[in-house]
């Protein structure tokens, strides 16, 4: 498998609702993961769903919300191949989507994002924390 | 040799093995679906993780996710349970092939075991009683399926080579049924077991299900731990289990055991194992092997004085077995009843809330249960929700022992079929013991009704 046909692979999975696929060419297996997808819309720039991390708003407390892991994996804030960073300080901004972290889990590497613009307030896990599937990773307001 | 365990499973039996691991001083890894964070197995586990959803497809039936979990979590061994993706054969190759230890048999023998005509065959090679039938797989011709099911003679019974625990099997009584049976099972062992081959076996209609423990290491050595007499059945289902199986002849018993264990030294087997048979009119006949540790394993320990889980997992650590089979000195009777959480009168599930659970206790009792005040039974998974286990010097004892184990059993908020189980313990059929496998569905058929508490 070549670096044309994986364009081509993307290419057209990006054009489907495949969240999560696993290609076998020739013996080359390519795993992947979308994590941010287009929902059906008039106007495609909008309506983007995060679809990496999941989101919970507990009814005790009106103003904040739980970021879960999405799957079981490794916690970083950053990215193993750009090395780009998150600030995880308390008390920042963020806005909706942006990236908090990653979880890797094999060759998955999933970004976990705000699911609003919003506060964070505190991170729950540790850098190379071993993570659990819908465990609470940071707490936004 | 591996120092710690991933427990692939939930419920009771991924408490029993914390428990062996800890015996052993080894580090258990629980892990568990999102439904089952607050249950017993994960806070008594050394380390635990969350690996998916409440649905099995994607936590503890998910071959990746379970592997996935063990490479996170530095696992060198998985002990897979029962049920769930313990007798997959492409799931202990997975564990081998990631250079971990499987707790288990090899992936190849579970391979040759799982396929019922690949089995059988084993069996009949080995010198291990079969039941009559044809000679390996159907072919497809019609004609060919007829003279064979007319030399052996009707009722016949058609099976799915992939099936086992009572699935993909359907009862022919004349000729004129054969081919439709053939054909609509051959469907449905397709769609239910991804393999369409079938064989035909000669009916029994009033057996006893009678299965021999057994256990082997790598070092060549097999030995048998009994017999176990699980006819107490509903749907295939067993509800009740002892140990030894009364009225057959301790030689014809000795004699089967001894054929079981050059069976696994000829199949290369390792590991706990049951080969269950049906006992008719003073014959066995093999029916399958579970190539995995047994719900009903207790009762075996309970006579036997061995702790096979302990035993599974040192042999998969490479050790020798503790003890030879003259060491194996069975004694006094031992009688298990599963509790289930279901209606006892219509056998529907009853998942919620334990509100109560205060168990008994007293000489001869056990318990194997995940259960406690505020647990949850969840609706996702099976409703066993524990394992009453009386033993006695005799089955009278045992009996006894039971009845008023059941009479001091409190559990509220689930239904459970406790009851049930006490107004089987007072059943004459089943006080004197040696019935067939109908003899639950007679009863409920005869109007036997689970014995409430006043």
């Amino acid at each position: 498998m070549n670096i044309e046909q994986i364009s081509q692979i993307i290419e057209r999975l990006e054009r489907s609702t495949v969240d999560d696929f696993e290609v076998e060419v020739d013996g080359f297996v390519l795993r992947g993961h979308f994590s941010l997808r287009t929902l059906p819309s008039s106007n495609s720039n909008e309506c983007s769903m995060p679809l990496a991390a999941s989101a919970t708003k507990p009814s005790a407390s009106t103003d904040t919300t739980i970021v879960k892991s999405p799957s079981m994996g490794k916690f970083t804030a950053t990215h193993p191949l750009t090395q780009a960073t998150s600030s995880l300080d308390p008390g920042r901004n963020l806005v909706a989507d942006e990236i908090l972290g990653f979880i890797i889990s094999g060759t998955v590497i999933q970004p976990i994002l705000a699911p609003k613009a919003s506060i964070l307030r505190q991170c729950l896990v540790e850098q190379d924390q071993v993570i659990g599937y819908a465990q609470p990773l940071f707490e936004l307001s | 040799m591996f120092d710690s365990v991933l427990i692939a499973n939930r419920g009771e039996i991924a408490l029993r093995v914390v428990r062996a691991c800890r015996a052993l001083g080894l580090t258990s890894i629980a892990i568990h679906s999102e439904a089952d964070s607050e249950t017993r197995a994960v806070s008594v586990a050394d380390r635990s993780l969350c690996i998916g959803p409440a649905a099995a497809a994607k936590s503890y039936l998910s071959i990746g996710h379970v592997l996935s979990a063990a490479k996170l979590m530095q696992a060198q061994s998985i002990h897979p349970g029962y049920g769930f993706l313990s007798e997959n054969a492409d799931f202990a190759e997975a564990v081998e092939n990631a250079g971990l230890t499987f707790i288990g048999p090899p992936s190849h023998v579970i391979r040759l075991m799982g396929d019922k005509v690949s089995a059988k065959q084993a069996m009949q090679a080995a010198g291990v009683p079969c039941v009559v039938g044809s000679d390996g797989a159907l072919s497809g011709d019609a004609e060919e399926a007829r003279a064979i099911a007319r030399s052996i003679g009707y009722p016949v019974i058609v099976k799915a080579a992939g099936g086992g625990g009572g699935r993909g099997m359907r009862v022919v009584h004349s000729a004129a049924d054969l081919v439709d049976a053939i054909a609509l099972t051959r469907e449905e062992a397709a769609r239910a077991f991804g393999n369409p081959s079938l064989y035909i076996e000669k009916f029994l209609q009033h057996p006893r299900h009678v299965e021999i423990q057994v256990l082997a290491d790598a070092h060549g050595n097999a030995v048998w731990l009994g017999a176990r007499d699980c006819s107490l059945q509903r749907r295939n289902q067993k509800l009740l289990e002892e140990s030894p199986a009364i009225g057959i002849p301790p030689e014809e018993i000795r004699k089967l055991g001894e054929q079981c264990a050059r069976a696994c030294r000829e199949i290369g087997y390792r590991g706990a194992g049951t080969f269950e048979f049906l006992y008719e009119d003073g014959h066995f006949a093999f029916i399958e092997m579970n190539t995995r540790v047994q719900v009903e394993h207790p009762v075996t320990e309970m006579v036997t004085g061995i702790d096979i889980v302990r035993e599974q997992i040192e042999i998969a650590r490479g050790k020798p077995l503790s003890f030879t089979q003259s060491d194996v000195a069975p004694h006094g009777h031992a009688i298990e009843c599963r509790i289930n959480a279901e209606d006892p009168h219509s056998f529907v599930p009853s998942p919620g809330k334990v509100t109560r659970w205060i168990v008994p206790g007293g000489p001869g009792i056990r318990v194997e249960s995940h259960m406690h005040d505020g647990a949850i039974v969840s609706p996702h998974y099976d409703s066993l929700v524990a394992k009453l286990i009386a033993h006695g010097k005799t089955r009278e004892e045992a009996l006894a022992r039971m009845r008023a184990a059941l009479s001091e059993f409190e559990v509220e908020g689930i239904h459970t079929t406790i009851a049930l189980h006490r107004a089987l313990l007072e059943e004459p059929g089943v006080i004197q013991g040696g019935f067939d496998i109908h003899h639950l569905e007679r009863c409920l058929a005869e109007g036997l009704s689970p014995k409430e508490m006043a």
